[in-house]
């Protein structure tokens, strides 16, 4: 699938309060044009702090759902 | 609207024939069938069908993800389903020629195929077993929505949140949408709140992992044990 997954944000709500941009861990968003961006999505760590603190419900993050092969032994309750 | 797909990989017949519907059909009667199609392109975020308007004709989703929903009289948003490429939507309207039962929306790009109702009834008259198909599905989902009316009066949202992530493990999508927590709890018929604390209840039993942007189904044993509740 061809997407970048890095958190959405609908600049039609974003209110530019720059809660996101602040609590950020890691850098990855920024002011562009007067609204919240990801600027720097390398640097994105899928906190979803963002998500968490924007007060308009303007940041989601996008997941994907898949089974893991890699550690399912469900003999294992370790 | 077009008559092609952008994609010069994809073929319409094909895609009709691994659908649940088409299964039964010859390879020919499908390619008969995907000669009467239309293609569609939507820009993500826009509208495809309104619920109550007559938008008649069974869509197939060639690629991208489609939300189909219904909003409640105080706005609310109920998402009946997900899908994306390869599954159909405004299946009951297509067969009865009734107003659109859910609204649905274009969630990324989308590029869809329309098939007309007259060429879906025809194909029914012609093949007894494809008749059966559809008897079948049809029936199929009205245990699914009694099983969702089931979930909304009697489940926790935990129970519900895990008998979701079964049902996505049991079809072990190569392409199943992206979904947020605010989709989720749409879908749910809860708040993105009460999601998240579902989904840490959920990681701190192990059932499952977040690794990124992708959650993780380590123990469907234990989604099965939560799901039960």
């Amino acid at each position: 699938m061809d997407r970048a997954w890095i958190p959405q944000i609908d600049r039609r709500k974003c209110t530019a309060c720059g809660d996101c941009i602040e609590r950020c861990p890691t850098g990855a968003l920024g002011m562009v044009a007067g609204k919240a961006a990801v600027i720097r999505p390398d640097a994105c760590t899928y906190s979803a702090i963002c998500e968490a603190v924007c007060p308009v419900g303007a940041i989601e993050l996008p997941y994907l759902i898949r089974w893991d092969d890699s550690e399912s032994d469900p003999q294992d309750g370790s | 609207m077009c008559m092609a797909s952008a994609d010069p990989g994809f073929s319409l017949a094909d895609r009709l024939g691994h659908l649940p519907y088409f299964r039964a059909l010859s390879p020919a009667r499908v390619d008969a069938l995907a000669h009467h199609a239309a293609c569609r392109h939507f820009a993500a975020q826009e509208t495809i069908l309104v619920q109550g308007e007559h938008h008649t004709g069974l869509w197939v989703i060639e690629s991208g993800q489609v939300k189909v929903f219904r909003l409640s009289a105080d706005g609310r948003e109920h998402i009946v389903h997900l899908l994306g490429s390869g599954e159909s939507f405004n299946d009951i309207p297509a067969l009865d020629g009734g107003p659109a039962a859910a609204h649905a929306v274009a969630l990324t790009p989308v590029i869809a195929w329309m098939l007309p109702p007259d060429a879906l009834i025809d194909a029914l008259r012609a093949d007894p077993d494809l008749a059966v198909a559809v008897i079948e599905i049809l029936t199929g989902r009205m245990r699914e929505l009694v099983q969702q009316i089931e979930d909304l009066a009697l489940c926790s949202v935990t129970a519900r949140l895990a008998r979701y992530l079964l049902k996505q493990s049991d079809s072990r999508a190569p392409n199943s949408p992206a979904i947020t927590r605010a989709t989720l709890a749409a879908h749910l018929a809860t708040t993105p709140e009460t999601v998240s604390r579902a989904l840490r209840t959920l990681e701190q039993i192990d059932a499952i992992r977040f690794d990124r942007h992708e959650i993780a189904i380590l123990r469907p044993d234990l989604l099965h044990a939560v799901a039960m509740d």
